[in-house]
């Protein structure tokens, strides 16, 4: 059985950065979102939102529209279904994590001991 | 993770978290109280028929106001559509069927207590408790439904809690509207203006 610390490298990178977790995170409690709701969310700056963006997109997590809105850019962006699942077998690891490194705690015996 | 509790929180709620919407179609239904309790001086008609027609038309403005301030909310946060499932379409579905199934209730038994203020004061006292109070201030919203279902009791005429109800559907939607929008402000950081557009 792997030990906490196995079970850690097994995170999937792509969505542990705390960022992307972040998109992540609001992409599957909504339909759809913009661009400019993910920043008023996230609090990212817009090039760091779209280096994000464009990594989630690379790995298949997040699909994106690019449009026109009132001819100014506009896109926006949902969970693909293998970026629900990513992020559900994410928190099922992390779960995971925390319940077998709450088993491995050694007792820490108290000063009066 | 409080964080990540917050960016979900408000992602699901945040179409009903627009609380400035709801404020503007608080507005009618208090200048309707007023004129039912005569401070507007008979302004527009004395008669109901005419008031009436003004107050739906007053609703229909508000209700036209509201979809600027939709607008507005999404200029300034951007947009995020809700799922079915976690947008509140089914429970409303489900609170308003119950609420005609209790209305039709106290008319058949005719109560003095009224059973549909104190159903909704339950189901306002259910949001503002739920996820550790977030938004609380529905519990002044049930605490003024508390307030009206006991009218009757205290043998208040039907004229004058003609007037309460509109004060109470009015000054909750104010109250829950100024408190959604306190709480979607705080969640939520719009983007200035020269960083707002992608890469």
């Amino acid at each position: 059985m792997p030990g906490p610390f196995e079970e850690l490298t097994n995170l999937d990178r792509v969505v542990h950065e705390p960022g992307r977790l972040a998109i992540l995170t609001a992409l599957e409690a909504c339909r759809m979102a913009d661009f400019r709701y993910l920043q008023s969310v996230t609090a990212l700056n817009s090039g760091t939102l779209s280096r994000h963006l464009q990594t989630l997109e690379t790995a298949g997590l997040v699909a994106i529209k690019k449009g026109y809105r009132r001819r100014v850019p506009h896109m926006t962006l949902r969970l693909t279904r293998q970026g629900r699942e990513a992020i559900g077998m994410y928190w099922q690891r992390l779960d995971v994590l925390r319940r077998s490194a709450q088993e491995s705690r050694v007792p820490v015996p108290s000063s009066g001991d | 993770m409080a964080d990540l509790e917050r960016v979900r929180d408000v992602t699901e709620h945040y179409e009903r978290l627009q609380g400035l919407r709801l404020v503007a179609l608080g507005v009618p239904f208090l200048l309707s109280a007023s004129w039912r309790a005569g401070w507007l001086g008979g302004w527009p008609s004395r008669d109901p028929r005419v008031a009436g027609y003004w107050f739906v038309t007053s609703l229909g403005l508000a209700v036209a106001v509201s979809y600027v301030i939709r607008a507005w909310y999404r200029r300034r946060f951007g947009l995020a559509q809700s799922t079915l499932w976690r947008g509140g379409a089914l429970p409303l579905l489900a609170v308003s069927t119950a609420f005609l199934a209790v209305i039709g209730l106290q008319t058949a038994l005719s109560w003095r207590l009224s059973v549909p203020a104190l159903f909704l004061s339950a189901v306002f006292t259910s949001i503002g408790l739920e996820r550790r109070g977030w938004r609380r201030h529905y519990l002044a919203v049930a605490g003024v439904w508390i307030v009206f279902a006991m009218l009757g009791v205290a043998g208040v005429s039907v004229d004058t809690r003609d007037v309460a109800l509109d004060v109470v559907v009015g000054l909750g939607l104010i109250i829950a509207g100024l408190g959604d929008d306190r709480v979607l402000k705080g969640a939520l950081r719009p983007p200035l203006a020269e960083d707002a557009r992608p890469l």
